[in-house]
């Protein structure tokens, strides 16, 4: 327990001092005040999409800024990104119930042969960040596991990181395996890692190369939004 | 007396530089003067390492390397894959495992006995980007520059081995690995060092390196090859493919790296010891491996500690810690008295500048003066292992050169002391300088090292030849080495048959040792 002095009573706060309470709260990674801050707003009868956009995505969008600019380090991001994870999962059943657009789900997995998944974990979490639902498939991934995944899951997006020049090449056979599925049309699929370059991805007939996560958590926000009219901030 | 020495002199014909360029920076010298740690903190750090093998354990999934383990003795829990290693079964491993082992070139002046405080320099990695030597700018690497990164280490002084330099991006993977050890084979008489990706693609290098040698005994009385296996995927996992290939090799009797590269901070804690004591922990637990699997297999220690900058995640190679850390692996391995393989001499920078430059010069100064054996990625390495450049190499074995002098040290006898020198210069009959003296002469080609691309001379002689930058000067060299170096043919026949036997794309003119 704090003392009086220090525990806000969030419901003293008018509607907007609320909301930018907990963009402060998401950027300093408070996951706790984050929720309860989301729980008030829920409570005063706010729509769980206005929470959403207008608290949890509008403190996230200066997080991605300030890291893209050298103010916040990694660890910080993680931070701010497992808060805002926090708070959507209040969120989330609640937006699921309405015909507010989703947030959007990523599969992500790095590719056949393959083991490196820093990058790839990195990518991961910067779209929790981003408010997104990141199913991890994990390392040495094969066309058939990521077909299977996007079956369960219906994602908007699907991510694949190679970082081997030797291992690049399955990317282009996992998009054929979710053709030939009848799941390529419903997908952006996102490719990234060290050798992977813009003339790659459209050439395996990727929807987008990213060169970096800050970029990663930008194009699904943009690609989402272009679709499903989900929050494209940042 | 002195008509005679005339004489003599002038019988020798035109004077030409003796070739002391091993005696000035002799591969092989002896390191260790440069130590991080204190014997104190190796034994905590190593101690600590042998708490996180007993107490977390590594992961290792259900394989046959998991059966190996615990038929000897270690914990399995088999639903969380984690294995614990008790602390007395991976001491008696460090006790039997072998402290040396022996590499060796197609030309045995090129040998390399790693262990002890022996340090040996070479180039490493797998670069995917290549600065070409015409345009200067980045472009996809090849199987010809596989070949011609090899030629030019075979023709460098301060370039102790050859690990393939990049990656043939023209090769389908099948052809990849029997091509890229053959490239370099091709073309350099130093030892060679490779990844294979499968277990088949291990057996026809092997095949390969026989025919080279002329026979399995000859192979395995002097390997030409040996491997690097990436293994774990720290922290603390084995990697099921990678670890297949390392069995294989093992059993093959190949020497093997155990390459093991967390990133501080990401893939290991953000204090460097503790870094260290996971590194040294998944190391022990490789070498428990290979020396359960065939005890006396010739292991290499194969720490890689490096950075990752918390402000974007990248992979940092080029840093004060990196040099801190890859030092300190040096005294660990020495603890356990196995020999020890490190990354030392790359880059950030994305061209050979004076970022480069002062971060080649940090980590690899720091690991050789530490006593490492076998220090790779230290030539031609530019952007974080992305890049390797012509130039770079050039540039980077005289850099290499000048550590080597710096690990031979200074010789310290009645001789070096001088008395007699500086009493006979400084006396009546004195000159007051040394340039004549017979000491002078007698080291002048020993003492020093003199590199082949460092500028000394007057600005205005450097201005009068257009004011060349290193770069410039290197890529000189760069070019007139690779149009003049031949290298060393293999025997009468072989190259015939090593085409005949394999897919071979390299084209012919680019095997030096045809
Ligand atoms: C760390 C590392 C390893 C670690 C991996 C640990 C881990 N948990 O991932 C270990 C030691 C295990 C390893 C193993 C190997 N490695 Co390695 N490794 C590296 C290294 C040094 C850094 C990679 C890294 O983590 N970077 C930091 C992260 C944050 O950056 P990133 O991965 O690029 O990701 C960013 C972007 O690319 C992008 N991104 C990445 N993925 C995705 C996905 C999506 C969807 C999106 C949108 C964006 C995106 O966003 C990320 C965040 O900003 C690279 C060199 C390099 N500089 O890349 C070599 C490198 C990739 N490895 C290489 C090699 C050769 C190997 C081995 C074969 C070595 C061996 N001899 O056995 C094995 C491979 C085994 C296998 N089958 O995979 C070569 C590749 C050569 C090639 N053929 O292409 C490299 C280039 C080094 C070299 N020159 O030698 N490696």
């Amino acid at each position: 327990m704090t003392t009086a002095d220090d525990e806000l009573d969030l419901t003293t706060l008018d509607d907007a001092e609320l909301y930018e309470l907990m963009g402060e709260d998401l950027y300093d990674g408070l996951r706790e005040d984050v929720i309860e801050g989301v729980t008030e707003a829920l409570a005063r009868g706010h729509a769980a999409y206005d929470v959403l956009t207008d608290g949890l995505v509008a403190g996230m969008e200066q997080v991605g800024i300030d890291f893209r600019d050298g103010v916040l380090f990694v660890p910080e991001v993680l931070l701010a990104a497992s808060a805002m994870k926090g708070g959507m999962e209040l969120l989330r059943p609640r937006l699921a119930e309405t015909d507010a657009p989703r947030a959007g789900t990523l599969v992500i997995g790095t590719v056949k042969g393959d083991i490196h998944d820093i990058g790839k974990n990195l990518v991961g979490m910067m779209m929790e960040g981003a408010g997104l639902e990141v199913i991890d498939l994990g390392i040495n991934r094969s066309a058939d596991d990521f077909v299977a995944a996007v079956q369960e899951h219906r994602p908007e997006l699907l991510g694949m990181s190679a970082l081997l020049t030797t291992t690049m090449p399955y990317m282009r056979e996992v998009i054929e395996a979710l053709a030939e599925a009848g799941l390529r049309d419903d997908l952006h699929v996102l490719v990234g890692g060290a050798p992977v370059n813009e003339e790659f991805a459209e050439a395996i007939g990727a929807d987008a190369y990213c060169r970096d996560a800050a970029v990663a958590a930008q194009t699904a926000r943009q690609l989402l939004g272009a679709r499903t009219a989900v929050p494209a901030g940042g | 007396m002195a008509r005679a020495a005339a004489r003599s002199r002038r019988r020798r014909g035109p004077r030409t530089t003796p070739d002391t360029r091993a005696i000035v920076a002799p591969p092989g010298a002896l390191g260790g003067r440069y130590a991080p740690l204190t014997e104190g903190e190796i034994e905590r750090i190593h101690d600590a390492a042998l708490t996180v093998l007993e107490r977390t354990g590594v992961e290792v999934q259900a394989s046959e390397a998991r059966e190996v383990f615990a038929d000897a003795g270690a914990e399995v829990d088999t639903a969380t894959d984690r294995v614990r290693l008790p602390r007395g079964l991976v001491e008696e491993t460090i006790a039997a495992a072998p402290t040396e082992v022996h590499l060796a070139g197609r030309d045995p002046r090129h040998d390399l006995v790693l262990g002890g405080t022996r340090v040996y320099m070479g180039t490493g990695g797998a670069a995917v980007k290549v600065l070409d030597l015409d345009t200067g700018a980045a472009r996809e690497s090849t199987l010809a520059d596989v070949a011609r990164f090899g030629r030019l280490a075979d023709a460098l002084d301060n370039t102790h081995f050859y690990l393939r330099a990049c990656v043939a991006r023209d090769l389908p993977n099948e052809l990849l690995d029997v091509n890229t050890f053959y490239a370099s084979l091709a073309n350099t008489t130093k030892h060679v060092t490779g990844n294979c990706f499968t277990v088949e693609s291990l057996e026809e290098v092997l095949e390969l390196a026989t025919t080279i040698a002329g026979g399995e005994q000859a192979l395995r009385e002097r390997p030409l090859v040996s491997l690097v296996t990436s293994w774990t995927v720290s922290p603390l996992r084995f990697a099921p493919e990678t670890t297949e290939v390392l069995t294989a090799a093992v059993r093959l009797g190949v020497p093997v790296f155990l390459s093991s590269a967390p990133q501080a901070g990401a893939t290991s804690p953000a204090a460097l010891a503790g870094t260290l004591v996971q590194l040294h922990a998944e190391e022990l637990s490789g070498l428990t491996y290979t020396q359960l699997l065939r005890p006396g297999a010739p292991t290499v220690l194969g720490y890689v500690p490096s950075v990752s900058d918390l402000r974007t995640g990248n992979f940092v190679g080029g840093s004060p810690e990196f040099a801190l850390m890859n030092a300190a692996v040096a005294q660990l391995g020495r603890r356990c008295g196995v020999p020890v393989y490190n990354s030392s001499g790359l880059s950030d920078a994305k061209v050979p500048d004076v970022q480069a430059g002062y971060e080649k010069a940090l980590t690899g100064l720091a690991a050789a003066l530490a006593g490492s054996n076998y220090i790779h990625h230290s030539v031609g390495f530019l952007e974080s292992l992305l890049t390797v450049a012509y130039e770079a190499y050039v540039i980077d074995d005289d850099l290499n050169g000048s550590i080597m002098r710096m690990v031979r040290g200074i010789e310290v006898t009645d001789d070096t002391l001088s008395l007699d020198v500086i009493d006979e210069v400084c006396g009546p009959d004195g000159e007051g300088h040394y340039l004549g003296t017979a000491q002078s002469l007698a080291l002048m080609n020993t003492e020093f090292y003199y590199p082949h691309t460092a500028d000394r001379r007057t600005r205005e002689d450097w201005e009068a030849d257009g004011a060349p930058d290193l770069r410039e000067r290197a890529r000189l060299r760069a070019r007139e080495l690779l149009d003049t170096h031949r290298v060393q043919p293999f025997p009468d026949g072989v190259d015939d048959r090593l085409r005949d036997r394999f897919d071979l794309q390299l084209p012919p003119e680019l095997a030096a040792a045809r």
